[in-house]
């Protein structure tokens, strides 16, 4: 951040959180009696969900709407207001807000647009909005939204007339067309909400307020979320981890490409640059991140109606030998496997189903199969100790009662340890079996691979709750007072960019390695060094105007005698004054050889989540294969082994083709220590090791290079 | 009287920023005179030397820019020495000491007689060349000192502009080359604000309350992907991104660090967003009409620049070159 920005925290109590789900009293400022205003249909609405509470419309202009007495004003109604929607035009929101404070109510849901969204005088009027309502202790949901929904509360505060059966999911979302998406699809697929929340302009309430919230109702079970920006992003994280090991979180973060961030910053005004960061935020987190609004649907249908599984293993039952082996493709590309049944299920199949048909797993009941024969055989596999769940396939056929199909499926649906998904395939045959199953709560999908991937991620989010991270994070020790005076130094000259030997002296204040070097000023000079350091060294041109030293000469490694030195002097000398004839030049540095495997090392400061920490293969690897992992610090002992053992070239760290394995614990060291520097000193906007030299295990790493930037404001 | 000619070794020595500081440490009435248009500007309908019209303004000279600095080169429409010479004596009336400013490299109009060692020759000059404490020009220095013997011409010495150490300065003298003075780089001078990028833009600034005085000391395009943007963007202090009207994803990266201001190209107005969040972060927002190359090359040339207006500036440069340029042996031998 370059200069202040007033954004306002969200640290007021968890009351009006509570209050924006369980108010039992509701006032609605800009209440209107014009049938199609929206201030009118908020109130009908809050009617028509069968709100219990308190109902309070207020206009002064009006004596009565939709049967309910309307108050001129806030004050004049009588005992206590808990929660406040407001409708009226933006510039009158301010105002509204004072007096929402001075009535005690707990919290505002402002629907009212015309705020950042239009601009500057939006933007700060938004603030003072803000402002007010941190002034008071009110907790304000929007502006710019659609409202809220709590089923358990009988509660439509909003301005959308599909309200939602109530179930298990609560989801929340940046924009208000995806809200008027999600409700109409729930009512598609027969799916039920416990919460509903369109964020809009996030001024207070935010996905970590919600999060905090939602993660101990007892109506969710899970808890789905359209994002297109954050803004506090180490608090969501912190909220986030907890939450998803209460129950699954799965988010779809718009904004994943160049084209997408462009959109989703015209938009929301969202930074979306660092749409990777997002990638190893969420993960970190134990969110599941979804790529497309269907996969987010199907997810959230199969958490929302099924009980996770107690394993990977998945059975297959289809009319349709080609359904089954999609299925199966889907299966390994999904991390579940096809369950491998013991010899009791297949004779008990073999048994009971045809000849033709094929008892293994996929098991084919063939054709001419009808639904009694799909009963007997998801019975049969369910009851298979190595089936943790059951997937059912259909294909339409003229001989089949694909509703009878439904039914069947539908009755074992909350009867066993077991459950089961579905893919019915086609288009009309078998829209009706479709809705049966839904109805029956049964997730129906339209394609085996979607029915294998919503299956796969119920098990990945069971293996992530279960992994349950000890959170220890190793402190490493550092010289904290010269690594701040140094940076002092820079920042009073008005620097930002850092010089390798000041970059490197930042790493030696903290323990990690940096091979031995000094600085010559003629050959013979590099000679005298090369001989104290040991041979073989490295040599690189010393001049603050090259930056990209490989790119004019000005890098030679494994230099191994006097000869060699003096005339990589000479050589390296004329081809920098050839191709730099403007730089100055203040001689060579002359390092220790370091020789092993190049990896990348770096930091990098974002804006929403903090310090992210990359680990990558250098040279190609890193460039052109962009195999990188990236973690938010600060990191864990088990968060470094998953970041070095998730790259594709781990194998070339372990020791592939016979080669020793690599000195991981001491690069672990590196890592720790670049991340214990990003938290020590939040002025380090950018910290890089390339490359850190890793040798064979038990002989130690080299930070050959060191890149710091530092930015002017802490 | 004294006639001092300036000339400049390379391009972007420094030439007009030693010329201001001579003059504002000058024991004399110093008049100006440069004979060859060079970066125009237009003030109020008039294009004019901007070297001239800095010149007038900070030495309060009684004459029009058009008469400081006459004429162009153009090998198509030659120019004779005996002109050079009638505009010269017009504007010495009044002074005591004459400034004569070169073009950006002395050999300049060799070709049509009239360089600028020619014209120090034809009014009888000393002369001082401001240069670059570079290598290519060094040597240059040196091939410029046997043709000024050939003349001869009254060559004083060298002034060493942008000059990070003493090395340098030692190597000419050693050549037999007085170092008049040796000039640390100044910073600042390549430093300009967010309102002079404005001006010379012809922006239209959609939050100009606050920031319009912040220094610009980088200038960087946003052209490439946000992720690869963000790092350059976070390794540059105090910058300004050129970058297209509808790149949202460019703008919000530049607002999340350290930047002085926008320059939105092609006419294109910024999402609404975007300006409440520069708004709220207090960078303004230059919006113009012309295209992202135009709109860079125009930064280009305000780096060269030195705002008359900008007092403090001139100041810094007066005292500067006191500090570090031999003036008595430039002024008083």
């Amino acid at each position: 951040m370059t200069k202040s920005s007033d954004t306002i925290p969200s640290a007021m109590g968890p009351d009006g959180m509570r209050s924006l789900f369980e108010a039992t009293s509701i006032a609605v400022v800009g209440a209107s009696q014009k049938e199609g205003k929206i201030g009118h249909i908020i109130v009908k609405n809050l009617i028509g969900s069968g709100y219990r509470g308190g109902l309070y419309p207020v206009n002064p202009k009006a004596t009565e709407i939709l049967g309910l007495k309307c108050y001129p004003d806030l004050a004049s109604i009588p005992g206590e207001v808990e929660m406040v929607v407001v409708v009226v035009p933006s510039v009158a929101v301010p105002q509204v807000m004072e007096q929402i404070g001075e009535k005690g109510a707990k919290v505002a849901v402002v629907i009212s647009a015309g705020f950042r969204e239009t601009g500057r005088e939006g933007a700060e009027l938004e603030r003072k909005v803000g402002e007010i309502a941190r002034r008071y202790g009110v907790r304000v949901l929007g502006p710019n939204c659609m409202g809220v929904i709590s089923t358990s509360n009988a509660m439509n505060a909003t301005f959308t007339n599909d309200y939602p059966r109530e179930g298990p999911i609560a989801i929340s979302s940046q924009s208000g067309a995806i809200c008027s998406v999600v409700l109409d699809w729930a009512r598609a697929t027969r799916i039920g909400f416990s919460k509903f929340i369109s964020v809009g302009n996030k001024v207070d309430i935010d996905e970590a307020d919600l999060l905090a919230y939602l993660k101990d109702d007892p109506q969710t079970r899970v808890i789905g979320m359209y994002i297109e920006g954050m803004t506090r992003g180490q608090e969501f994280m912190q909220v986030a981890r907890e939450a998803s090991r209460c129950k699954p979180i799965i988010a779809l973060k718009a904004g994943r490409t160049t084209s997408g961030a462009k959109a989703a910053s015209s938009h929301t005004g969202a930074l979306s640059g660092s749409d990777i960061v997002y990638d190893a935020a969420l993960a970190q987190s134990g969110v599941v991140r979804v790529k497309t609004i269907d996969e987010l649907f199907d997810l959230l249908q199969v958490f929302g109606t099924m009980p996770v599984p107690e394993g990977e293993g998945l059975a297959i039952v289809t009319n349709a030998g080609g359904l089954g082996v999609m299925a199966a493709d889907a299966v390994s590309d999904n991390g579940l496997t096809l369950a491998t049944f013991a010899p009791e299920t297949v004779d008990k199949l073999k048994a009971v189903l045809p000849e033709e048909a094929n008892f293994y797993n996929p098991v084919d009941v063939i054709g001419d199969a009808d639904a009694a024969r799909y009963e007997v055989a998801i019975r049969t596999v369910m009851d298979d100790p190595n089936v943790h769940m059951v997937l059912a396939l259909l294909a339409p056929t003229d001989i089949l009662d694909i509703n009878a199909v439904a039914r069947t499926v539908a009755s074992f649906s909350g009867s066993s340890r077991v459950p089961v998904a579905t893919a019915f395939v086609g288009g009309e045959d078998v829209a009706e079996g479709s809705r049966i199953l839904m109805e029956a709560g049964v997730p129906s999908y339209q394609s085996p691979d979607r029915a294998v991937r919503a299956l796969g991620a119920m098990v990945r989010y069971k293996e992530l709750r279960e992994r349950r991270p000890a959170e220890s994070v190793p402190a490493v020790p550092g010289d904290q007072a010269a690594v701040r005076k140094l940076l002092d130094r820079v920042r009073a000259e008005g620097r930002t960019a850092l010089s390798e030997s000041e970059g490197k002296e930042i790493l030696m204040a903290y323990g990690l390695p940096v091979p031995p070097e000094g600085e010559a000023r003629t050959a013979d000079e590099a000679v005298k060094l090369a001989n104290m350091i040991g041979y073989p060294v490295v040599m690189k041109i010393s001049s603050p105007d090259i930056a990209h030293k490989t790119d004019v000469g000005g890098v030679a490694v494994n230099l191994s005698s006097d000869e060699e030195v003096r005339r990589t002097y000479g050589l390296m000398m004329s081809q920098v004054r050839d191709r730099m004839p403007t730089a100055r030049v203040n001689g060579v540095t002359v390092e220790k050889m370091f020789s092993g495997r190049e990896v990348i090392v770096g930091m990098v400061r974002d804006e929403t989540f903090g310090p992210v920490i990359t680990f990558g293969l250098g040279g190609i690897f890193v460039e052109i294969m962009k195999d990188v992992s990236q973690r938010i610090a600060p990191v864990t002992e088990e968060g470094v082994d998953e970041m070095i053992r998730s790259i594709k070239a781990y194998p070339i760290l372990t020791g592939a083709r016979g080669r020793r394995p690599a000195d991981i614990d001491a690069l672990k060291k590196v890592i720790f220590g670049v991340a214990q520097i990003a938290m020590d000193f939040p002025e380090i906007t950018e910290l890089e090791i390339n490359p850190v030299m890793v040798g064979d295990a038990g002989q130690g790493c080299g930070a050959v290079d060191a890149l710091v930037t530092i930015r002017r404001v802490v | 009287m004294k006639t001092l000619f300036l000339g400049s070794v390379v391009e972007r020595s420094g030439k007009s920023m030693v010329t201001l500081g001579l003059a504002k440490n000058s024991p004399f009435k110093v008049g100006y005179f440069k004979p060859f248009k060079e970066v125009m500007m237009n003030l109020d309908g008039r294009v004019i030397d901007q070297d001239a019209y800095l010149m007038r303004k900070a030495l309060h000279l009684p004459y029009d820019e058009e008469e400081l600095c006459p004429l162009t080169y153009d090998i198509y429409q030659p120019v004779g020495m005996d002109d050079i010479l009638k505009r010269f004596e017009r504007v010495k009336e009044g002074a005591e000491a004459m400034l004569i400013e070169g073009t950006r490299d002395i050999t300049t109009g060799c070709m049509g007689s009239v360089s600028g060692m020619a014209i120090a020759h034809a009014v009888d000059a000393n002369v001082v060349l401001v240069s670059s404490a570079q290598l290519p020009a060094l040597d240059k220095i040196c091939m410029l000192r046997k043709l000024m013997d050939q003349y001869p011409l009254h060559f004083r010495g060298v002034i060493l502009n942008q000059a990070e150490d003493l090395k340098m300065g030692r190597l000419v003298e050693r050549r037999g080359i007085k170092v008049l003075g040796s000039i640390p780089p100044m910073r600042e001078l390549r430093t300009f604000r967010v309102r002079e990028m404005a001006e010379a833009l012809g922006a239209e600034v959609l939050n100009p309350e606050r920031g319009m005085d912040e220094l610009v000391e980088k200038v960087m395009i946003g052209a490439m992907t946000p992720e690869t943007a963000l790092m350059y963007m976070r390794r540059l202090a105090r910058k300004a991104i050129i970058t297209g009207g509808d790149r949202a994803d460019i703008q919000m990266a530049a607002l999340s660090t350290d930047t002085s201001c926008l320059v939105l190209t092609g006419g294109l107005y910024p999402p609404k967003p975007v300006v409440a969040k520069a708004f709220e972060v207090g960078v303004p927002i230059l919006v113009t009409r012309h295209n992202t190359m135009e709109a860079a090359e125009m930064v280009d040339r305000l780096i060269a620049r030195i705002d008359p207006s900008d007092e403090s500036k001139i100041h810094r440069i007066a005292e500067t070159v006191k500090r570090h340029v031999d003036l008595d042996a430039i002024w008083n031998e």
